[in-house]
């Protein structure tokens, strides 16, 4: 790993909590408790006043979900009933519903009441049971979390007396010359990179080749647009930042497919269902990161590395009809984030309604850092000290592990998503913004990964072994993805060429007119797949937070070739020459290239094309024709 | 390792289901791989499959028919309610108490308002 005199070296301990619940989510907690006792009093009152059995039924399902079909004899009823809002709650955190669980739960308890008519004497026993179940799985819920935290809390002092040791380097900016040599594309990076430009370079309008499953959770079209973008950008910026052509347009067709209402019009359904709200607008309002901070990086790297097209009023229009349409741009998104962080308790806030991502909240972030080196905004920073603290303590449990996920309005986290994959997503796309938090994650991960078959895996687990992009279960293919992409921007590039190798031998591999995917793998994770492909250490940050170098945005680009005749492997400036590394993509050929941003008038010798010099047009443009049969060099330099 | 079991079945479950339900889910699934192969020509040159110009696509409004049918079998429903209990006295439970009587009503109504929600929202 090569360090600069620009990085710099920290120490990272974990915090040490002084309470077994944070500070806010504590405060929701409690409320959601005082509110489940009111409820339970109400649900006592019928039986308390000797209401028949009915109105008795009906107020135990309302302490506890069944609880009144079980009063009334209907164990099996019972059990469904509980079921049943078991599954509400899974459809509310997948779709955001919020008003489903309370429909469910009070539904049940009105069947339970239908059910349980006749008898006007209260059979006691049943009625007190019923009643103690609801407070007594509350407070067994809070004495497990108190173990547990104890728990982590001992293992918290054990992992912090070897943190102590341990020196991260963030990595600072990377000038031209260092830590970032722009790397050529192999045969196979340019296969696995021609899948995502005919996704992308087909009609806006078009989604042939998606996955297609739902519009609401990870397997989403926006996510694999994302995806699609991103890997498109960091290709460019790692590989051919002297390239624009169909490359640049790839990336504003993926950006642009985001506006279609198909793909975002799922927040008009969420925030009806789970806000109650009609209002359809999927910038200004007080969630839904998953599209605001996804979509605002994808045009922070564009922008970053292209043109500032995005950035005009009203060039990101989410349009929901001929005469409706959310006029916004580069800068509403990020200042949308801003605004949302600032007016969050929690300071991160949520995708769906209610559920609060901690890795959605990374792109908020990067979507911010972004938009201030290119705009000069101090957005990230106003909010920085929030957000870090926020991550350190309501989003952090006492081992070290980030809480992948916690319910806004009751204070809940889903133990299960603070596994692996969450941990290595969120401290890549960490990195930019938080530096020294992700790599405390990546070196506490980077203990618990396992040697298996010959290649490194996490260790197992449900949310190990799924594809979230297809929602398949039993595969680690996207793990084992994340891991690649994460090792690689931590700087663990022998891990993660590890990783990548067990992913090109150990994968069935598909092929079609010379693009390439795994076969076994979701449209996601094979587009994710190509962002870890094409990264390095720190490409992430350095794109986010440092962006381009200017001689990468002044000097000269190769600005429009034929796709797929000619392959654009390696493209760099260093401001004055321009050198490129051609691969034919449909055969030998013989075609032109055109090349912008040189000096009007000036001269350049050129190797490797049919002429030997050219002079710049007046617009600063300049035509080559080159013959390909194989891998081939050109360079323009002034004379 | 329980409730991770129970996720695994629960999120099958689902999956199963979503692909059982949805017309077209599984095809559109398998069917999802490769895009059609793109070209750009060179420079000067034409193009011989180029996308369209970059424009936010527009799409017309859907017709929602399963809202529709839910908003229409749900007020059938309430109104069948209605008129069976209170004019021809069908249902016995029309002589229940009022909590079950509300909660016969009721489930049309909720029928109804889900799909009145999403007609409202077109999404």
């Amino acid at each position: 790993m090569t360090t600069t005199v620009a990085d710099e070296r920290v120490r990272l301990l974990l915090p040490v909590p002084p309470r077994a619940v944070p500070p806010t989510t504590a405060r929701r907690q409690r409320r959601a408790i005082a509110a489940y006792a009111v409820l339970w009093l109400v649900s006592a009152l019928p039986g308390l006043l000797g209401l028949g059995s009915g109105w008795t039924a009906a107020g135990l399902g309302l302490a506890l979900p069944g609880g009144g079909l079980a009063y009334g004899g209907s164990p099996l009823l019972a059990v469904a009933a509980a079921l049943a809002v078991v599954l509400s709650v899974f459809v509310w955190w997948a779709a955001g519903p919020t008003v489903l669980p309370p429909l469910v739960w009070v539904g049940s308890a009105a069947l339970g009441g239908v059910l349980s008519g006749g008898e006007d004497d209260l059979r006691v026993l049943p009625w007190v049971v019923v009643l103690a179940v609801g407070p007594a799985l509350v407070l067994a819920a809070v004495l497990a979390h108190r173990v547990r935290h104890a728990r982590q809390v001992r293992a918290s002092e054990r992992i912090n007396e070897r943190l102590g040791q341990v020196e991260f380097v963030i990595t600072g900016p990377p000038g031209l010359d260092v830590r970032v040599p722009v790397a050529e594309h192999t045969e196979a990076d340019l296969a696995h990179l021609r899948y995502a430009l005919d996704l992308a370079l087909q009609p806006v309008d078009s989604f042939e080749g998606f996955t297609k499953i739902d519009q609401f959770r990870e397997a989403a079209t926006r996510y694999q647009c994302n995806a699609l973008g991103y890997s498109l950008a960091m290709s460019q910026f790692t590989r051919t930042p002297a390239f624009t052509g169909y490359l640049a347009e790839a990336q504003r067709n993926a950006i642009v497919k985001l506006l279609d209402r198909r793909i975002w019009g799922y927040w008009a359904l969420e925030n009806a269902w789970g806000n109650l709200d009609l209002d359809r607008d999927p910038v200004d309002n007080r969630e839904n990161i998953m599209l605001t901070g996804f979509h605002g990086l994808m045009v922070g790297m564009y922008e970053s590395l292209n043109d500032d097209r995005f950035s005009r009023p009203g060039a990101l229009t989410y349009r929901w009809s001929d005469d409706v349409g959310y006029s916004n741009d580069y800068g509403t998104l990020a200042a949308s984030i801003h605004r949302n962080v600032q007016r969050s308790p929690y300071a991160l806030f949520p995708c769906e309604p209610n559920w609060i991502y901690t890795v959605c909240n990374t792109f908020g972030m990067n979507t911010m850092l972004s938009h201030d080196r290119l705009h000069g905004t101090g957005y990230f920073a106003e909010v920085e000290d929030r957000l870090r603290t926020s991550y350190e303590t309501e989003f952090l449990r006492p081992d070290g592990r980030i809480i992948g996920v916690r319910s806004s309005h009751l204070g809940l986290s889903w133990n299960l998503w603070s596994g692996p994959a969450i941990q290595t997503t969120t401290s890549f796309w960490m990195h930019a913004a938080l530096p020294d938090i992700a790599q405390r994650t990546w070196w506490l991960l980077r203990e618990q990964l396992r040697e298996q078959d010959g290649t490194v895996t996490t260790r197992p687990g449900v949310a190990n072994r799924l594809d979230p992009g297809n929602y398949q279960l039993g595969k680690d293919i996207y793990s084992r993805v994340v891991l690649m992409m994460a090792a690689r921007e931590l700087g663990d590039e022998e891990l993660a060429a590890r990783v990548q190798r067990s992913l090109d031998e150990g994968e069935e591999i598909a092929e079609a007119a010379g693009a390439r995917r795994y076969a076994g793998a979701s449209g996601m994770t094979n587009l994710y797949a190509n962002l870890g492909r094409f990264g390095r250490h720190s490409a992430l940050r350095d794109l986010v937070r440092y962006g381009a170098p200017d001689a990468w945005r002044q000097g000269p680009v190769l600005a429009e070739a034929a796709y797929p005749d000619v392959l654009v492997a390696r493209a760099v400036t260093d401001g004055h020459a321009l050198d490129l590394v051609l691969r034919p993509g449909a055969g030998p050929v013989r075609t032109v290239l055109l090349l912008d941003r040189l000096v009007p008038g000036r001269e350049y010798d050129v190797l490797g094309a049919a002429e030997d010099l050219v002079v710049a047009a007046p617009d600063g443009t300049a035509v080559l024709e080159v013959d390909l049969s194989g891998r081939h060099e050109v360079r323009a330099s002034p004379r | 390792m329980g409730c991770c079991v129970a996720l695994a079945y629960l999120v099958a479950v689902v999956r199963r289901g979503w692909f059982a339900v949805v017309p077209g889910a599984r095809a559109a699934q398998a069917a999802a791989a490769f895009a059609p192969p793109a070209r750009r020509p060179a420079p000067g040159g034409v193009a011989v499959a180029a996308g369209p110009p970059v424009v936010a696509a527009r799409t017309a409004p859907a017709r929602r028919p399963a809202a529709r049918a839910l908003v229409v079998v749900g007020l059938a429903w309430f109104g069948l309610g209605l008129v069976g209990m209170h004019a021809f006295g069908w249902f016995g439970w029309a002589e229940a108490s009022l909590l079950s009587d509300t909660a016969f009503h009721s489930s049309g109504l909720w029928l109804a308002a889900a799909g009145g929600t999403m007609l409202a929202v077109r999404a």
